[in-house]
């Protein structure tokens, strides 16, 4: 890993948080989708029992969907103009940009996370507890990298052209599975959901963890052949 | 050797079989005739099993 | 060969040669030899009864389900890091993930209905079943990958990717569901671990599925790939043709004959 690959991914990155800051999309349009999905979540489940036991599902089920919609927005701005294509052919390091691209990705979704995990607090009455903090942070942080990057690689090969847009879903959520599993059994056991002890949880996180790692590392290796012409 | 099969389950039993002819049978069709179809517009010397 | 003035021209020829003529009349063969000990001749199980029939089907098609989709992957690979980036490998993994696909439907109907009568119940979320059924989904989005627009090599360089990204993520499935089911006691009260004492009909019975279906998968893959070797080579036939046609348009449209 070298320093001027990890300095373009860290421009990259920079680059795609600074075209979220001035167009706001996140802000403006994924964090509501994403609340309004908490919210819809309760008239479809009732309130009570059902849904204070789901929370840690819901709140996950919430995230994966709005990855959905961050990933397409985050590979939108670059088919726009051409901008991929541009960087490929400039000879910026494939695996710098996947890196760049995951990292941003990934600070989104811990911001999107943060607000969701504050949503289920009011929403469905979920409370964190003190032994439990540590391990909701870690769940957390895991999850959302494993996801950004999946994020990054699948939308690298959806990204641009007709029909392809709705190809990310079928792709990216049976590869999400396993994410889905352990972010919820993480939370859960994090907030005591159904008297679930904190310590269930940390294999959950090493299992994140390895995916993470896994995905991460063939995405890098990977996005140069699947954003190539 | 038994040749009975409980009424309740032959349903299942026949159903799996009938549902696997069922499938392969025209999936297999569909391969052959999407291979007849694309044939006739390829001369035999392009093909590189003729 | 035959001049294009030839008056009768002979048909043109699909894709069947004898080698598959002989081997789908054998597969054939098999295939109702199966059926006929599958069904009627071997005996019911001690523990299952006749529900164990079903298995000489589920048995042979998930076998054949998970071989199809490793050759889809060792293909892809060969493709990707072969020096010369043969098609012909593309060709086979595409043509070899298509009827793993259905291979697979098979495999969760026929287990489904055997679950239906052993359990009590279609379907179950235990490891074994969950990972078979995304895997299927995560097939059919590979097809859905391979039928974007784009030339041959970008379709093959995209679906081998995805189609070893595919086996680096299976594995990973199959844990993460494994630890989940074994810590929910509750799934474990119906066992899900074919625990069949095989008489020696049975296990024949078995063997025969396994040879018929593998038989089978031979057959189907040939022609799939011829086909799709046809597919392809039609495609780039009528990009030529419609290039040639637009060479021929600005020609005759600029007076003085010039241009490509």
């Amino acid at each position: 890993m070298t320093v001027g690959r990890l300095r373009t991914a860290r421009r990259i990155a920079a680059k795609d948080l600074l075209v979220e800051r001035r167009s706001r999309v996140l802000v403006n349009q994924v964090l509501p989708f994403s609340g309004l999905v908490m919210v819809v979540f309760a008239f479809a489940l009732g309130t009570g029992g059902v849904l204070e036991r789901s929370a840690p599902g819901l709140i996950w089920l919430a995230v994966l969907f709005s990855t959905l919609i961050t990933v397409q927005r985050s590979f939108a701005i670059e088919t726009a103009d051409g901008a991929l294509e541009s960087l490929r052919v400039a000879g910026v390091d494939p695996v710098a940009l996947f890196i760049g691209k995951a990292a941003a990705l990934a600070c989104e979704l811990i911001a999107l996370i943060t607000v969701l995990l504050g949503l289920a607090v009011v929403l469905y009455g979920a409370e964190p507890r003190a032994e439990g903090i540590v391990l909701l942070v870690t769940t957390a942080i895991s999850a959302t990298c494993a996801l950004a990057a999946l994020g990054t690689i699948y939308g690298g090969l959806a990204a641009g052209g007709p029909g392809r847009e709705t190809l990310l879903p079928l792709l990216i959520l049976p590869v999400a599975a396993p994410v889905l599993i352990g972010a919820t059994r993480g939370v859960e056991a994090a907030l005591g959901t159904d008297r679930t002890a904190v310590s269930e949880g940390w294999p959950w996180v090493g299992l994140l963890t390895v995916f993470a790692v896994a995905v991460g590392v063939s995405g890098a290796l990977a996005f140069g052949t699947l954003i190539e012409d | 050797m038994t040749t009975v099969i409980a009424m309740r389950d032959a349903g299942f039993i026949l159903g799996a079989y009938a549902a696997t002819v069922v499938v392969i049978g025209s999936f297999a069709l569909w391969v052959l005739r999407a291979g007849r179809r694309s044939g006739r517009l390829v001369d035999d010397e392009e093909k590189y099993w003729t | 060969m035959t001049p294009t003035t030839s008056p009768q021209p002979t048909a043109r020829r699909a894709t069947g040669t004898r080698a598959t003529r002989v081997l789908g009349i054998v597969t054939l063969v098999m295939l109702g030899w199966l059926l006929l000990f599958g069904l009627v001749l071997s005996p019911a199980d001690i523990d299952q009864g006749d529900a164990v029939r079903i298995m000489y089907v589920h048995v042979p098609t998930v076998w054949l389900a998970y071989l199809a989709f490793i050759v889809t992957a060792v293909c892809s690979g060969l493709y990707l890091f072969g020096k010369r980036h043969s098609l012909g490998f593309d060709r086979v993994a595409g043509a070899s993930a298509e009827i793993g696909v259905v291979f697979m439907a098979l495999t969760l109907i026929s287990g489904s209905l055997w679950g239906r009568i052993t359990w009590g119940v279609y379907w179950q979320w235990d490891a074994r079943l969950t990972t078979t059924a995304l895997l299927f989904v995560t097939y059919i989005g590979y097809l859905a990958v391979r039928g974007l627009d784009g030339t041959r090599e970008r379709r093959a360089r995209r679906s081998a990717v995805i189609g070893l990204l595919a086996v680096v993520e299976i594995p990973l499935v199959h844990w993460s569901v494994r630890l989940w089911r074994s810590l929910h006691q509750e799934a474990t009260i119906l066992d899900t671990d074919l625990d069949v004492d095989i008489d020696g009909l049975m296990l024949f019975t078995l063997f025969s599925g396994v040879i018929a279906f593998t038989l089978l998968f031979v057959w189907l893959l040939l022609h799939r790939t011829r086909t799709i070797a046809l597919d392809d080579l039609l495609a780039s036939r009528g990009l030529d043709r419609a290039i040639a046609e637009r060479r021929a348009e600005v020609s005759s449209s600029s007076p003085s004959g010039g241009g490509s």
